[in-house]
């Protein structure tokens, strides 16, 4: 059973007429890394925030294991582009945050969970400074550990490599999708250009016209564009699978 | 064409920039009260249900907006209150024991300048403070994470922000009244012939306390505290998302919290006056 479902999904920008895409289908399951992918402005990070539920789609649904995104929010863990840690709180504050605001365990409980989390990405003890003090990939290393604090069913990433150089991004791809695949995560991330990876759905968007998204066959090469379907002018949805 | 030519040849122009400034301004009252009562109606949740970690920001505005305050605010307190001692010794002709002398110092520091100075210092340091804060979240979509995250960022940014501001504003204008008062005894001291002990000082002043003045006091703290809390989180929340709109934010809280806490004391003491 799929955990995030796009049924159908069109979403415009507030006071634009034109949607960023139309008709937009996708699941993806427990374990799964899926990558969107799109140029600037093509719609990948809408996906993701319509998926966390802090955009509305015009038209179509969208659903976290089978509910409105903002009705579980904590079963989701989101990371935006920026990775959003908040800037008045220490790098350790912001890890816990969510820990302690939904469901203020003790204080032993949440050190454990910390702990848990902060292996998980093979951090060592935080440095006791604000983001600001602290570098960019470990920023961000914080932001994926705070993502997954609560154990969440589904995890949103938004270009989660963008201060990775070339080989610790490929590293922390495949990090990732070991994470989905021994967890029972579905991940599901935007990304401007795909790592090369095994087992890996990748989802390009581009343009205002996206028909239904495609499982390519083990073993097809990526980039096929998919083929015209009826009613459809412009087939902008681009699915491959690396085999 | 100059404006005032301007006006004089389209009065109902003007009338109608009148009407819309009036508007406008009952549109932002309306916000400002409704934001004050979702916050009240929110802390009548409890102790239970409140996290841990909002009572922490509870705390943490406490210590920037009251204790961190404090010594900047003890300065203002003593220069007030000897300045205020010696022109009401002046006006009441004692240096010592005298009706009109308590009279006086009770009601301009207790009831008048008192909170109206710790507002000023509130206004400053930390409206502006909070409004720079939340815009500054919200350029670096700081909100859309906590959003994401489950945390309501109205229950923590702004409700513990309120609930710290009133708090701190109440105990610093306490803390400004006693020291500008203990000011106004020392000052008194060095200019006066006889001393008066510190004892029949404050038997002077507690003589002339009354409840109203209590009542007055908590008017004066609590509801600016409000204001100012309310002010400055509409303003920071209400900031678009560029960076130019930080420091706009800061100055529109101040402006604006300024004169709110201005109608307030006028509309307090007039009611005082009334009674």
């Amino acid at each position: 059973m799929s955990v995030l479902a796009f049924q159908s999904v069109s979403w415009a920008p507030p006071g634009r007429e034109l949607p960023v895409f139309t008709g937009l289908d996708l699941e993806v399951a427990a374990g799964e890394l899926v990558i969107v992918t799109s140029g600037l402005g093509g719609g990948k990070s809408s996906a993701l925030r319509l998926a966390v539920g802090l955009e509305q789609p015009n038209s179509g649904l969208v659903t976290v294991c089978g509910s409105p995104p903002a009705s579980v929010r904590d079963r989701i863990g989101y990371v935006g582009s920026e990775g959003a840690l908040l800037s008045n709180l220490s790098l350790y504050d912001n890890l816990v945050l969510p820990l302690r605001w939904l469901r203020d365990p003790p204080a032993v409980e949440v050190a454990r969970k910390a702990r848990e989390v902060l292996d998980a990405f093979a951090l060592d003890e935080l440095p006791a400074v604000a983001p600001a003090y602290a570098p960019t990939n470990l920023r961000r290393l914080v932001a994926l550990a705070r993502a997954m604090i609560l154990d969440p069913a589904l995890l949103l990433l938004d270009d989660p490599t963008a201060e990775f150089d070339r080989d610790s991004a490929d590293e922390l791809w495949r990090h990732l999708a070991g994470l989905a695949r021994h967890r029972g995560i579905a991940v599901l991330a935007a990304a401007t250009d795909a790592p090369d990876l095994a087992h890996l759905r990748v989802v390009a968007l581009s343009g205002t016209s996206v028909p239904a998204t495609r499982r390519f066959a083990p073993g097809q090469r990526h980039s096929e564009r998919l083929p015209v379907q009826s009613g459809t002018p412009h087939p902008d949805l681009i699915a491959r699978t690396y085999p | 064409m100059p404006f005032r030519q301007h006006l004089l040849d389209s009065p109902s122009m003007f009338i109608a920039a009148t009407g819309r400034a009036t508007i406008s301004a009952g549109s932002y009252v309306l916000a400002i009260a409704t934001l004050i009562g979702y916050a009240l109606g929110r802390l009548r949740r409890g102790r239970r249900v409140v996290p841990r970690v909002a009572r922490e920001v509870v705390k943490r505005q406490i210590l920037f907006t009251g204790v961190e305050a404090l010594p900047f605010a003890s300065l203002i307190a003593l220069l007030t209150g000897a300045v205020v001692a010696l022109q009401a010794s002046l006006l009441s002709g004692t240096t010592g024991n005298g009706d009109l002398l308590g009279r006086l110092l009770v009601t301009v520091l207790v009831q008048g300048l008192g909170p109206l100075i710790v507002g000023f210092i509130v206004i400053g340091r930390s409206g502006a403070a909070i409004a720079a804060e939340l815009a500054s979240m919200r350029v670096h979509r700081e909100l859309d994470s906590l959003e994401a995250m489950g945390v309501d960022p109205f229950d923590y940014l702004v409700v513990p922000r309120m609930a710290g501001v009133v708090m701190a504003l109440v105990g610093l204008s306490t803390a400004f009244i006693a020291m500008s008062l203990l000011a106004g005894w020392i000052i008194l001291q060095a200019v006066a012939s006889v001393p008066q002990p510190l004892g029949e000082y404050v038997a002077m002043i507690t003589v002339h306390l009354s409840a109203i003045d209590v009542v007055v006091l908590l008017a004066k703290t609590v509801v600016p505290g409000l204001l100012i809390a309310a002010i400055a989180c509409h303003e920071g929340l209400a900031a678009a998302s560029s960076a130019t709109d930080v420091p706009r934010a800061a100055t529109r809280s101040v402006v604006r919290s300024l004169s709110a806490v201005f109608v307030w004391h006028a509309i307090v003491t007039i009611l005082v006056f009334l009674r």
